[in-house]
């Protein structure tokens, strides 16, 4: 009996999701959701493709020489040198110079050690992703709310809701899980077969893929089902049957949350302190950027907070308005904040990473090579995340000036200047990426920087202004990357604001 | 049937003597809108409309829906500009303005009442308020004195700090009605004012804005399709499809 | 014929005498037309007649002799089933204003004109109404009956007119269009209702 209503309401939501398909904003919505849940998989696929690499077969690397020398069952290993090569071999060369022969992938991915760290930045990066999808589940579009709000008015109880929001990314969710693997070969081809030998970034398709893509999929969809049910519950209805967006103030329990992530963060950077080299660090050093980028996620609806604060403490109508729009939902903008607050971090850290090249003394090519590869690598991750941060924003700020296109146009007619309007959307977006861009890079450079000063500069002058310059580069570097973020977010937003500050805007509900 | 044209002009003028008077507007005439017309994509909204607005005046614009009234509330206050025809308000020819230009004219001296929905909702009621005086550079405290002192002759000063998402239909308009007074008007557009009202709460926020307006000598063009609120106006004008169907001095 | 009865009404508040009777009526019904002396005293004497109202006394203070009446038990039962029993709603085409409309619209005499005179005319009584101050609870219900009436006449002139001029057939009389252009008729504005309509309305509206 129960089962049986059960299966009934699920169909019924089944239906009701797909009717509302056509409708153009819930089509977009579903494409970028895809598209989000796509890019996600393919970037959890790389961590698996890389993570498993080398369980995959025998080792090999290859000798200065061109000579390859791969690990045999037994402890031994074989030597294959090109014709008219011949090179001694034996164990000491290990501890030399020997290139990973890994079909020219890039040292930092061939070296077995090392790639742990490869495999963690892989999953970082989904981080974006992942959050850019959160967003469009999230807010969604106007037009939905309405519509779950005019259902909630017609008898649909809240499980029925989450009943329907499930329905309506669970399709979306497969498809992208799928999606994941020929994507994820899409990036092979780019990182893996473009590049020259010695930068690829991704292993040939291995055996793990097969078992990883359904298990990836799988993930992609529950974890979009269980977002889309939470975020079921949008607004509230009222008399003529549109929602009341409810107002989502930031709780005790979400700053409970962002304390616990500190808190770890503070005690494996206390660890990694203490007991650089003991066998704990090993493990804080791979955990570590994840609690950091989790922790610069969880502060950032508090850094939009203040800032918002602060806005309205400026007093000028157009701070007044920013700070009153970032106060009516930090949750938001503050995901953004926080990915571009960790990409501040993460910029700080890779450009006083430099210092820690020249202090090691190893400044021969092939140390050059590999540790400048290996931030420029990691600087077009932070790139890549901070335009998928972007992205988001612009989104979510699309979203925010077409729902507000009555009270906007209201706002022009009753004298505002349409520049005003302008001023006020771009405060906004400044505030949520540039600001934590900026903070994020002096806080990254100055750690760093100050740990290679304190620890290992041993009163060298050099390395104390290098030290200096690096958290000038990385603000210049983060703080105008974030610019031209928001910059080009503004730019997309062009066509939005200008519909919304029309007449005809003075027309819509 | 011919519009019934309150201009002194002869009938028969050639249009370039239409611009010219448009720019001697005469000392009382607060709105001179004349010949304007206006398409949107398919459907011709306004075919020639020519409405004066004296100062002191309070003009009633009915007719059924969609013969354009709202379109030429637009026009006529400057958010719209007309395929063809002259506005000219408060003296100012607004096809000679920019937008900015407009937005500064409708800040200073003129105030704007719609049915339903023009509080921003971040903002407060005090706020919303005060909003036309910080965006002209007013000091806050005085600003928000202000907005205060008229949201209590709008009889809304019980709910300054309620944000607009949890007032009722009839205080958010009173709120708009004090914002919309608050920069101290020449002319106030309102459109449908108490539309999305209930008969009691419409008669009291419509008997309000009449009050206020008249109290300060200022004019009021008030778009409607009720007649009883038409019937609060010194003289009707009729739209039916697109024209001035008729006019009629109440007074 | 009613005033009787609402003479009636007035004495059941207590003895008076027809000047007390007529001030009563005059603050009950401000709006409305004075009731006249004469009217009362007639009234009265009917009412005794009849055993509905009686002499209480007589005063004789200083100035002209005043009777003083009240209601008697048969007044009361009168007055009583006066007010149980419903008002005749008003019957179709008994007045002036609808007589008026009828023959300007089927005789195709200027209907848009008619229209727009008769919308003035009602529309200026609304605001006299509306801008009378209400004296007391009553006399403000007396004239918001007034009003909307004449909201009611003014809706019904509105649909009258664009019923004339969307159904040019009736009656066979020469076509009552409010409008120099064949286009610009109330009614045609809206595009749901134009498209159901007859062909002729289809084609000839106006392309501007
Ligand atoms: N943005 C638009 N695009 C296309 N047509 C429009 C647009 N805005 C208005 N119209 C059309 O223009 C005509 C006049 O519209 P307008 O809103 O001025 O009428 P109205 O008299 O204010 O109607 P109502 O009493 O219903 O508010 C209508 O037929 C309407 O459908
Ligand atoms: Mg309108």
């Amino acid at each position: 009996m129960t089962r049986g209503a059960a299966a009934r309401a699920r169909r019924a939501a089944a239906v009701v999701a797909r009717s509302v398909g056509g409708d153009p904003a819930e089509r977009r919505r579903r494409r970028l959701l895809g598209a989000a849940l796509t890019c996600c998989a393919a970037f959890l696929l790389a961590a698996i493709a890389i993570g498993t690499f080398g369980l995959a077969g025998p080792e090999c690397l290859r000798t200065a020489g061109g000579s390859t020398v791969c690990l045999a069952g037994g402890g031994g290993y074989s030597v294959t040198s090109p014709p008219g090569v011949s090179e001694p071999i034996d164990d000491l060369t290990f501890g030399g110079r020997l290139v990973p022969d890994t079909s020219g992938l890039a040292p930092y991915v061939g070296e077995s050690g090392l790639r742990p760290g490869v495999v963690v930045a892989a999953l970082l990066l989904v981080v974006p992703f992942a959050l850019f999808a959160l967003q469009v589940v999230r807010l969604g579009s106007a037009a939905r709310e309405r519509r779950l709000a005019a259902l909630r008015l017609q008898g649909s109880t809240s499980a029925d809701l989450r009943r329907i929001a499930a329905a309506e990314v669970r399709g979306t969710g497969l498809v992208a899980g799928l999606a994941g693997l020929p994507a994820y070969l899409g990036l092979w081809l780019l990182l893996g077969v473009l590049p020259p030998s010695g930068w690829r970034l991704l292993p040939p398709p291995g055996p793990a893929l097969v078992i990883g893509w359904p298990v990836v999929a799988l993930l992609v969809v529950v974890a979009a089902v269980l977002a889309a049910r939470r975020a079921a519950d949008v607004g509230t209805v009222d008399a003529i049957g549109l929602t009341r967006r409810r107002a989502r103030p930031l709780s005790r329990s979400s700053a409970t949350a962002t304390g616990v992530t500190l808190g770890v963060l503070l005690l494996g950077l206390a660890l990694f302190v203490l007991a650089p080299n003991g066998a704990a660090a090993g493990v804080v050093v791979l955990v570590l950027p994840l609690v950091f980028v989790a922790a610069a996620v969880a502060a950032g609806p508090w850094i939009v907070v203040a800032v918002g604060r602060r806005h309205l403490r400026r007093g000028s109508p157009v701070a007044v308005l920013a700070g009153r729009r970032l106060l009516a939902d930090p949750r938001t903008p503050g995901r953004v904040a926080g990915v571009l607050l960790a990409v501040g971090l993460a910029v700080g850290f890779a450009v006083s990473d430099v210092i820690g090249i020249f202090l090691s003394g190893r400044t021969d090519p092939y140390d050059l090579a590999f540790f400048g590869g290996g931030i420029l690598t990691a600087l077009g991750a932070i790139g890549l995340a901070a335009v998928v941060a972007a992205l988001s924003l612009v989104v979510g700020a699309a979203e925010q000036v077409l729902d507000a296109r009555r009270p906007t146009a209201a706002l022009v007619a009753l004298g505002a200047e349409p520049g005003t309007v302008v001023r006020v959307v771009r405060t906004q977006l400044r505030s949520v990426s540039v600001l934590p861009a900026i903070g994020g890079a002096i806080v990254g450079a100055t750690l760093l920087g100050g740990w290679f000063v304190v620890a290992e500069g041993g009163g060298r002058l050099w390395v104390m202004a290098a030290a200096l310059g690096a958290v000038v580069v990385a603000v210049l570097l983060a703080g105008g990357a974030a610019a031209l973020g928001a910059a080009g977010a503004q730019r997309l937003l062009r066509r939005p604001l200008a519909e919304a500050m029309s007449v005809e805007s003075l027309r819509t509900a | 049937m011919t519009p019934q044209s309150t201009s002194g002009d002869l009938p028969g003028t050639p249009p370039a003597d239409h611009r010219a008077a448009a720019d001697r507007v005469p000392a009382g005439a607060v709105l001179e809108a004349r010949g304007v017309q206006h398409a949107y994509r398919r459907t011709v909204a306004l075919r020639g409309v020519d409405l004066r607005v004296d100062a002191g005046e309070v003009v009633a614009v009915t007719g059924p829906s969609g013969c354009g009234k709202s379109t030429l509330l637009h026009a006529a206050a400057g958010l719209l500009v007309p395929q063809a025809g002259t506005v000219t308000l408060l003296g100012q020819d607004l096809a000679g303005l920019g937008e900015d230009d407009r937005a500064l004219l409708r800040r200073r001296q003129v105030g704007i009442v719609l049915q339903f929905g023009q509080l921003v909702p971040e903002l407060t009621a005090v706020d919303n308020v005060a909003l036309p005086l910080l965006l002209d550079g007013r000091p806050a405290d005085g600003a928000r004195r202000l907005a205060l002192d008229w949201l209590e002759r709008c009889g809304a000063e019980d709910v300054a700090a309620t944000m607009p998402s949890d007032m009722s239909g009839g205080e958010a308009q009173r709120v708009a009605v004090a914002r919309a007074l608050v920069t101290g008007p020449s002319v106030v557009f309102a459109d449908e004012p108490t539309g999305s009202l209930d008969t009691l709460a419409g008669r009291q926020v419509l008997g309000l804005l009449v009050a206020a307006v008249r109290e300060r000598g200022a004019s009021l063009v008030l778009v409607t399709h009720d007649n009883t609120v038409a019937a609060k106006a010194d003289r009707e004008v009729r739209l039916v499809d697109g024209t001035v169907a008729s006019e009629a001095v109440l007074r | 014929m009613s005033t009787a009865d609402v003479v009636l009404a007035l004495l059941s508040r207590g003895p008076a005498h027809g000047y007390d009777l007529k001030r009563g009526h005059d603050t009950w019904f401000d709006q409305g037309r004075p009731l006249a002396f004469g009217q009362v005293y007639a009234t009265l004497a009917r009412l005794e007649r009849d055993g509905l109202a009686a002499v209480a006394h007589t005063e004789t203070g200083g100035g002209p002799e005043r009777t003083v009446y009240e209601i008697t038990p048969a007044g009361r039962a009168r007055l009583a089933a006066w007010v149980a029993e419903p008002a005749e709603p008003a019957a179709p085409g008994a007045d002036e204003l609808i007589r008026k409309t009828v023959a300007a619209l089927r005789l195709g005499l200027d209907p848009a004109g008619f229209v727009a005179r008769q919308r003035a005319a009602h529309l200026r009584r609304m605001r006299v109404l509306e801008q009378t101050p209400a004296t007391d609870p009553t006399s403000r219900l007396v004239v918001e009956h007034a009003v909307a009436h004449l909201d009611a006449d003014l809706r019904w002139l509105e649909a009258a007119a664009g019923y004339v001029a969307a159904d040019p057939a009736a009656d066979g009389i020469p076509r009552a269009v409010a409008h120099d252009r064949p286009g610009d008729r109330p009614g045609d504005s809206s595009d749901d209702l134009s498209h159901d309509s007859s062909d002729d309305l289809s084609h000839d509206r106006s392309r501007a």
